[in-house]
């Protein structure tokens, strides 16, 4: 039987495309300058509201990456992400080493179903690349990494992607992980949260007393895990430690949470235990925050519940790259490393006032801090709730 | 790290939901095999899953079954569900649905029932069950992937977990999948089905374990695949004579030759998730100390003798991607 470790789990590269960014330094730019991704999309078809649509259509992604464009969008942008991830950790350095690809994602290949499941095509042309375990089989299979792992818990399914693979690697079972989620713009997710009355045609304001509703976006970003011992061996310099996380269910409502956030309560709690913290040691929040009425003043209250009267710094990032479902806790990760890997906290724009009777002000422009402790939050539909920890290595100058 | 089956329950194309075991083998005369489903207002009032869709409803009861225990339902602190495909037939609705010039109008409903975390939100949701949640949408090992959660689950100290695979074929048009051809290379029929498990890190006085779950990939050798799995067994402390029977989802495994080996996909069809159907036939074989009934299951060897108290599933439902899984009785 394998020994578990209680060793730690360690981020060494990031790598992420957005609304605000086609690579990590690119959003980290943004970021700073409190410059919004949300705009009328370019190649998405629909003018009457803003998305978090990345700049690059998929020929130009297909022609960055050398490879043919007849993927789903999903599997592009996804690729472009992990690439940046493994930049430095190319096949030849990974010989020998038991290796594992966690992908979150909502969308699989439906951006591509859609558009071809209408013209009455045959089903043989989109039939393969239509589960959300395609994308991860073809990363897998470009980037020579034998385990594999798809999960679909719709917000969350990202944050659950990256909990899995540092389970899994302080189970001994792997020596590294490429653990994130990509989730690609498409007609089928626009009208169904369209037929949820969730959508503002603005750009969202998160956490605000006068939000309308949420901005879908979409992203990739991925993670690069790796172990105790891999890291000595290696003599890489981390980012920083997976040091927390956790998954609950609300089990309240499909597509609501309970009125005093119960679940979104019980994950930020287990995971600041898991991380071995207390809420004070927390420097910075990066909230689930997608700026509907709903969402808000439960995490808003989940968060007054934990933290008492000392409530850090937070901020919903979402007003930079919009909603992007299944990637969202890719993205959110990669932004909560960034705050770690900076010195500093980013902007909750678009904030007017605070909702009533909760009256949570966050960060309004990007500033310098002392960051260690990071909480980052993805709450999904079908209550699943999951929340990381991520913590600055000891070797960090701050 | 075991996980013992405390509970398990299948729907399927047999008669797999009532309470005999061995049931005959249904013969399938269409091309396809479809579940039998049960009578849900036996278990369920009608208004509660009134807008379920059929997969749905045949995992919250299958779900429900495991947890019932003594008319009380008991709650575990983990609810893990795998499936391929998911929720095909509403993911198919809410496509024609926006289709331009459809005249429809997109149903709220109709996008949330086709979600892939639709069923394990709903039976957490049914169930309370505030625990550990997650969804495997991983092609053909997603049960497997989820399985190995669940162990790794109970190595952490989770007591309870309920798990399930399912996948379902659309019945609205003829399925997407079959359609595309895109099972021509199985030897069986598209099929589908759901099988839950309640799995528990400590026995009852009836239960069978899974001792272990085993993932292989990037490789079509059957030497190394027969090398890899003596490995295995050698790591788990198992003679490889210790296996009384495999439960092969591929006719032609030559790895298997030197055991008795049966056939479990002309009972259940072709789906990236059946291996949950053949864990679950498993633990019934187990149990009963029974082979199935029917002609033309066993590959090879002969019928085991004496009593069975291992088998292996082995899932080989990618070219290239190996699943092994051990299912023992247990001796107190």
């Amino acid at each position: 039987m394998d020994k578990p470790t209680s060793d730690k789990v360690y981020v060494t590269q990031i790598g992420a495309i957005c609304a605000c960014g086609n690579d990590v330094p690119e959003i980290g730019t943004n970021l700073k300058a409190n410059r919004s991704g949300i705009r009328q999309a370019q190649n998405f078809n629909d003018s009457e509201y803003v998305f978090g649509e990345v700049s690059l259509n998929n020929g130009e992604l297909a022609r960055t990456l050398g490879i043919s464009d007849n993927l789903p969008r999903t599997t592009l942008l996804a690729l472009k992400a992990a690439n940046e991830a493994l930049a430095d950790f190319p096949n030849n350095k990974r010989k020998g080493l038991n290796g594992g690809l966690f992908l979150g994602t909502t969308v699989g290949g439906m951006d591509k179903t859609e558009k071809l499941y209408p013209t009455h095509c045959s089903p043989h042309d989109y039939i393969s690349t239509h589960p959300c375990g395609y994308t991860s089989a073809y990363l897998a299979k470009y980037f020579s990494i034998n385990y594999y792992n798809t999960i679909s818990t719709a917000c969350s399914s990202a944050a659950n992607a990256i909990m899995l693979a540092t389970r899994m690697i302080k189970a001994g079972k792997l020596d590294y992980a490429l653990a994130g989620g990509s989730d690609a713009l498409s007609a089928f997710t626009f009208n169904g949260f369209n037929s949820l009355l969730i959508l503002d045609k603005e750009p969202c304001k998160p956490f605000s007393a006068e939000r309308l509703g949420l901005n879908l976006g979409e992203a990739a970003g991925f993670l690069l895990l790796v172990s105790e011992k891999l890291l000595k061996a290696l003599n890489s310099s981390p980012l920083a430690t997976v040091q927390g996380y956790a998954n609950t269910n609300d089990a309240f409502h499909q597509t609501a949470s309970s009125p005093d956030g119960r679940g979104a309560f019980a994950a930020m709690k287990e995971a600041i235990g898991i991380a071995g913290l207390e809420t004070s040691d927390i420097d910075y929040i990066n909230v689930h925050g997608t700026g509907t009425n709903n969402n808000d003043l439960t995490e808003s209250i989940a968060i007054s519940r934990l933290f008492g009267q000392n409530i850090p710094d937070l901020s919903s990032t979402k007003a930079f790259t919009g909603h992007c479902l299944g990637a969202a806790g890719a993205i959110e990760s990669v932004i909560s490393l960034l705050a770690i890997d900076q010195q500093e906290v980013y902007a909750n724009l678009n904030f007017q006032s605070p909702i009533e009777n909760v009256g949570l002000t966050p960060i309004k422009e990007c500033r310098s801090k002392q960051v260690k402790n990071v909480l980052s939050n993805s709450f999904g539909f079908g209550g699943n709730d999951s929340s990381l920890v991520f913590s600055a290595c000891c070797s960090h100058n701050y | 790290m075991k996980a013992y089956i405390i509970k398990s329950c299948a729907i399927s194309p047999q008669d797999s939901f009532g309470n005999t075991y061995p049931f005959p083998i249904a013969d399938e005369a269409n091309d396809i095999l479809k579940c039998i489903e049960p009578t849900y207002k036996e278990h369920f009032p009608p208004m509660k899953i009134r807008r379920m869709g059929r997969l749905m409803k045949m995992c919250i009861t299958a779900a429900k079954n495991c947890l019932n225990h003594n008319n009380e339902i008991i709650q575990p602190e983990a609810l893990l569900t795998a499936s391929a495909w998911g929720c095909l037939e509403d993911t198919f609705k809410f496509l024609n649905d926006i289709e331009e010039g459809s005249g429809k109008i997109p149903s709220p409903a109709t996008f949330i029932n086709s979600t892939h975390n639709t069923p394990g939100g709903q039976i957490a949701l049914m169930f309370n069950i505030q625990g550990y949640n997650n969804v495997y949408v991983n092609g053909g090992t997603s049960f497997e992937d989820a399985l190995q959660d669940a162990l790794l689950l109970i190595r952490e100290g989770k007591e309870l977990i309920l798990l399930g695979g399912f996948d379902e074929l659309s019945t609205t048009d003829t399925d997407l999948k079959q359609r595309a051809d895109h099972y021509k290379n199985s030897a069986y029929k598209p099929g589908e089905g759901v099988a839950f498990f309640l799995l528990s890190n400590k026995p009852n006085k009836s239960s069978n374990h899974i001792k272990f779950v085993e993932l292989l990939s990037g490789t079509t050798n059957e030497n190394e695949i027969a090398t890899h799995l003596m490995h295995l067994l050698d790591k788990e402390q198992l003679e490889p004579s210790s296996i009384d029977l495999v439960l092969s989802g591929t006719p032609t495994a030559k790895l298997f030759e030197s055991y008795p080996c049966l056939a479990y996909k002309h009972t259940c069809g072709e789906y990236e998730t059946s291996s949950s159907y053949a864990v679950w036939l498993a633990n019934k074989i187990l149990e009963h100390q029974k082979l199935p009934q029917g002609a033309k299951q066993l590959i090879t060897g002969s019928n085991p003798e004496g009593s069975i108290n291992n088998i292996l599933v082995y899932n080989n439902s990618e070219e290239d991607r190996h699943a092994f899984t051990l299912v023992s009785k247990t001796n107190l």
